[in-house]
């Protein structure tokens, strides 16, 4: 009752009176928490999708049996069929098909070949006219049928009987819509862009002739799962893979959380900066109410009250805040989730779409709860300081300058912030995290708090040199703001913090975005050198293109003004997934006869590049060039034999050397085109490459590829410097998320900058009375706020470049390359030296306008009175 | 006896130098008085106010009111001893400014556990015997100085203390209005036979007490009655 009163009375109050400030912080704590859950909702929704898409493909089946992209001989399926303990075992194509001129993946569509005649004991379906499944034999007799999902077609404006045109891999093909299905069993996978058509139209239209991608299984009734898997890998032998459905969402959930942990990595420090914001303004907020505490405390409040009166105030804000921060977070994951989904799919080379976000009532309540606590947490220290503060020392008046204590306290807070970095330098450096995960989010939470705690040490190292060198001009206004910068080092200290932390985080991310965009793009430019891609429709940059028959190659050749590169005559690549040891590796897979690259330019890394390179097509035993991450998980090192399970059998390959490329996080490997086709029995090439005959013009080139053979095929023709361009922009695109984390950072930031600037002119009221009082004009009060603005802006971002460059080069090295098993080189993003600094003194500018404003506008003797 | 201050010390460090504020005093004050203490800046008045409120610890010493020694108390004892026995005037009048002027003077015992409705009719009669009755809903910023530190007497008398400590009460005053309030105080003295020390540096708000108690150097220098 008490405690309440004293909440009623005196915090509710408080709030009313300054409701601004109330807001600033609530705002802090919404915007804190929306990216963060912005972030989870597109995590969770991804996972979800994708373990929703595998649970609607495999319907009834207990078990799968598939041997990666390229397929298994059809001939197999006798053989799972007669396994004892298999009810029934259905065979199914998978393939990915393109609407014509698609140059997104997101043009892209999941084409189901299924037989029908046997589907309906393993998946269901449900279609607005159900004779077509009922009575396939209609749907059989007409070679050009498809069925399409009732979400696809409305988004494409497709109806019955419509025709569409896609890309196969003998070029384009006209399908008719027989049927619609609605969102129901197999139709709710992979987000509804999804088609089903006869198994034997798949297998010729997709390059899959007498293939199968995958076989269903329900075993009978009482068949041990188990057993009938352990039976059915033995009998299918190496290079097949025989799974649950579980095993797949648990592999899928795999590969998602090395790259979701990034996302979650900023995201959580954008929450941390809010977080320091809520500390910061409750901090503040202490000081400004010193006066007021002292006289409750004199009248008898003990000291749990001040405490409970700080903690429930910030309950309040806390619990309006993540409220708040929950519907910013469910709008922000709408924007976002498109340019997430991306991000993953390009680093992981794998296809995602999120059916529907999901925010469930429990990630409300988990959203709420913790986004209340944290912000309690983060209250605690401030509200246990206030409890400490004695009725008289507060109620004297309050003094600018530091006492002993204070100063002795403000210098152990420097030692702590540098030894948080230290720890945190030590942890990356030496990997702690592998031995106990919390290290991990120790040492990136100490990365921010000691940024916090160190770098307000440094502004005021900057602001005393740089008060020596404008000491001799003739700026008095100036002057003054310096001063009154060096001589209130607490208040100093809390504005520098409050903006300095968003700048930091913009300054990691900066590090870490042009990290990965100059070591991308310094490959691209050293490895490639062809000139013009030929492939069919969909996304070149990440292989998500329909694969065509490499008997195009002589047509292609036959194009006047195109070379082949090197010593050969054109080069086909195939781009492919392949699992290794529960990984999703990349398989290229080079023409033997005219390489991809030429051998000089073989990202071959230690040793002769250009023998290492060559003696992949020379040698005579299968031989395969591969990345580190590959040799980490294989166990193996250059020289030694590595077994690869291709659909052949288990066939071991010799590894001749050691490559960087960026195809893969999880590995990738080079082969000889030849061999992969030979074990893989995948004679299909996703891209062709080729040089320009010196004199021809490319718009040329493009033109008679178009005119001879690229309506024929739907081919695509772009030249090298559209395909850097792509890349480029892919890898901006894969960027765009952290786009708005910056900028929530930073409206944190101005929000907490805002904030401690207006408190401080208002514990300078007196002060600025006294000014006005002895003659400075309005103009030179709002002048000098101004200036004070600007500085801790320009200062906080120097500050924010130098300890922000300095975690995002720890970070780039250490922690993102064991994260996403890529070679990172660091690179410092010189462009945005300038822009942090014109951010921070824009954000500073903005920031200090209103405070200044107040402080022209006060009154003279109110301002002297002001108490 | 009302108060017993016995031998009571206060030091403290400045710097490298350490300040001996109060060096042994002793005193006693019955009920009814109305003391007033005085003495040159830096003389330890308003550190033995303190002391005698409870607003800080001795060095050395004690210091009793009604048999209980105070300077032996915890924090959280202080406090509701300061809430239930104490009330205080402050120089610069210390109301809190989202308050009304009502709400201010029952703040002492909103602190413990009472709902406005109870304490209203008291904090009525105080601002009524005030001369504020009318003021009751203003805020302090719409007060004047005088107004507002009679609010801070009435609150100061809400809980019936038994003894009220005033720090410079006129300090931040006109001397009309100061005057005022003096008389406010003695005749409030007079009236419910309320303890009152007063700590001032100015003599004629001094001779409003029946007795005078000079401190210089933390030493009592003299004790005399009005």
């Amino acid at each position: 009752m008490r405690r309440y009163n004293l909440f009623r009375y005196i915090g509710l109050r408080h709030l009313s009176a300054r409701p601004s400030r109330a807001i600033l912080t609530t705002l802090g704590v919404a915007f804190g928490i929306s990216l963060y859950v912005a972030i989870s909702i597109i995590n969770h929704s991804t996972k979800n999708s994708m373990r929703e898409s595998i649970e609607a493909v495999s319907g009834k089946a207990r078990l799968s049996v598939s041997a990666g992209v390229a397929g298994f001989p059809e001939s197999r399926l006798e053989e799972i069929r007669t396994t004892p303990g298999v009810k029934s075992a259905v065979p199914l194509i998978e393939a990915r098909a393109f609407f014509e001129g698609a140059t997104e993946s997101a043009d892209g569509l999941q084409i189901m070949g299924v037989d029908l005649l046997q589907e309906t004991s393993v998946r269901t379906y449900k279609a607005t006219d159900q004779k077509i499944i009922e009575d396939p034999l209609t749907f059989l007799n007409q070679p050009d049928s498809i069925i399409l999902t009732e979400a696809l077609a409305k988004k494409r404006g497709l109806a019955i009987d419509s025709k569409i045109s896609l890309s196969t891999a003998l070029g384009v093909k006209t399908f008719t819509v027989r049927g619609l299905l609605e969102p129901e069993g197999a139709a709710r996978a992979y987000g509804g862009s999804l088609a089903i058509m006869d198994i034997d139209g798949a297998r010729v239209s997709f390059g899959k002739e007498n293939k199968l991608d995958r076989v269903d299984i329900v075993p009978t009734d009482n068949a041990e799962v188990s057993v009938l898997q352990t039976r059915l890998r033995e009998k299918m032998g190496p290079g097949y893979w025989v799974e649950r459905p579980e095993s797949q969402n648990e592999q899928m959930d795999k590969l998602l959380d090395s790259y979701q942990i990034i996302l979650t990595f900023f995201s959580s420090l954008a929450l941390l900066v809010g977080l320091f914001l809520v500390m910061n303004s409750i901090s503040v907020s202490i000081a400004e109410r010193r006066h007021e505490i002292g006289t409750l405390r004199a009248l008898g409040a003990p000291r749990v009250s001040m405490v409970t009166l700080f903690v429930v105030e910030v309950f309040g804000i806390g619990l309006i805040g993540s409220a708040l921060g929950a519907l910013l977070g469910r709008f922000l994951a709408v924007r976002l989730s498109t340019q997430v989904t991306q991000s993953v799919a390009a680093q992981l080379q794998m296809r995602i779409d999120i059916a529907k976000l999901e925010f469930t009532s429990e990630n409300i309540i988990f959203t709420l709860v913790s986004g209340t606590l944290s912000a309690v947490i983060a209250a605690l220290i401030p509200a246990l300081k206030s409890a400490r503060i004695h009725p008289l020392e507060s109620m004297r008046r309050h003094s600018e300058s530091q006492s002993p204590e204070e100063e002795n306290r403000s210098r152990l807070m420097i030692i702590a912030g540098f030894l948080l970095l230290v720890f945190m330098t030590c942890s990356m450096i030496l990997q702690w995290s592998k031995l106990w995960i919390g290290i991990d989010i120790i040492s990136k939470g100490s990365s921010v708090l000691g940024a916090a705690l160190f770098g307000p040490f440094l502004v005021f190292l900057f602001l005393k040199a740089f008060r020596r060198i404008t000491r001799p001009l003739p700026f008095p206004i100036l002057r003054i703001s310096q001063g009154n910068l060096m001589r209130s080092r607490k208040r100093t200290t809390a504005n520098v913090m409050a903006l300095m932390v968003g700048l930091f985080l913009v300054m990691l991310i900066s590090c870490v975005r042009s990290s990965f965009h100059d070591t991308l793009t310094n490959w691209l430019d050293r490895i490639f050198v062809a000139d013009v891609m030929v492939g069919s429709n969909g996304r070149f940059i990440n292989a998500d293109v329909q694969p065509i028959k490499d008997s195009i190659l002589p047509e292609l050749l036959k194009i006047k003004g195109i070379r082949p590169i090197g010593e050969g005559h054109g080069a086909g690549s195939r781009i492919v997934p392949f699992q290794f040891k529960g990984a999703k590796l990349a398989i290229k897979a080079l023409d033997h006869y005219a390489e991809f690259y030429e051998y000089r330019n073989f990202p071959v890394v230690d040793g002769d590049r250009i023998s290492t390179a060559r003696r992949l097509f020379e040698s005579t035993e299968p031989s395969l060039l591969a990345t580190q991450s590959f040799l980490d998980r294989a166990g193996k090192k250059v020289g030694e034999l590595v077994d690869l399970e291709t659909p052949s059998g288990a066939i071991p390959f010799r590894i001749l050397g050691k490559i960087v490329d960026y195809a893969s996080s999880q590995g990738v490997i080079y082969l000889n085109r030849a061999v992969y086709a030979r074990y893989w029995n995948d004679h299909l090439v996703t891209v062709f490459v080729f040089s320009l005959e010196s004199g021809a013009r490319f718009e040329d080139v493009k033109a008679s590829i178009d005119r001879e053979l690229g309506r024929k095929w739907n081919l695509v023709t772009i030249s090298s410097r559209e395909f850097k361009d792509q890349m480029q922009s892919a890898i901006e695109r894969s960027f765009a998320y952290t786009r708005a984390i910056e900028w929530i950072a930073l409206l944190v930031g101005l929000l907490g900058l805002l904030n401690t600037l207006l408190i401080s002119v208002m514990e300078r009221t007196r002060e600025i009375g006294m000014l006005r009082a002895i003659g400075s004009t309005r103009f030179q009060i709002s002048k000098m706020i101004f200036f004070e603005a600007i500085l801790q802006g320009f200062f906080g971002a120097v500050v924010a470049i130098l300890l922000g460059s300095y975690v995002g080069k720890l970070f780039v090295e250490y922690t993102l390359s064991t994260t996403l098993g890529w070679e990172i080189d660091y690179h410092f993003p010189k462009e945005a030296i300038l822009n942090t600094i014109l951010i921070g003194v824009a954000v500073a500018g903005v920031a200090g306008f209103f405070p200044a404003r107040r402080a022209a506008q006060l009154q003279i003797t109110e301002a002297l009175d002001y108490e | 006896m009302l108060l017993e201050v016995k031998s009571l010390e206060k030091s403290y460090t400045r710097g490298e130098e350490t300040v001996h504020a109060l060096r042994g005093v002793s005193v006693e004050i019955p009920d009814g008085q109305f003391v007033s203490i005085m003495g040159p800046s830096g003389s330890g008045k308003s550190t033995l106010l303190h002391l005698m409120g409870g607003l800080d610890l001795p060095s050395k010493g004690d210091v009793i009111l009604r048999g209980e020694n105070i300077a032996r108390m915890n924090d959280s004892e202080l406090s509701l001893f300061r809430r239930q026995k104490l009330g205080f005037i402050f120089q610069f009048f210390n109301l809190l400014p989202t308050l009304s002027a009502l709400e201010n003077v029952c703040l002492p015992r909103l602190l413990g556990n009472e709902s406005l409705k109870k304490i209203e009719p008291k904090g009525k009669e105080l601002l009524s015997m005030m001369g504020l009755l009318n003021r009751m809903n203003h805020k302090p910023d719409q007060l004047s100085g005088g107004e507002m530190q009679r609010v801070a007497i009435a609150r100061a008398l809400i809980s019936d203390p038994l003894l009220i400590l005033a720090d410079e009460p006129t300090g931040n005053l006109d001397t009309k209005t100061g005057e005022s309030i003096l008389s406010l105080l003695r005749d409030m003295s007079k009236s419910t036979g309320k303890t009152i020390v007063m700590v001032t540096h100015d003599p004629k708000a001094a001779s409003y007490g029946n007795r005078l108690l000079k401190l210089r150097d933390g030493v009592l220098e003299s004790d005399e009655t009005l």
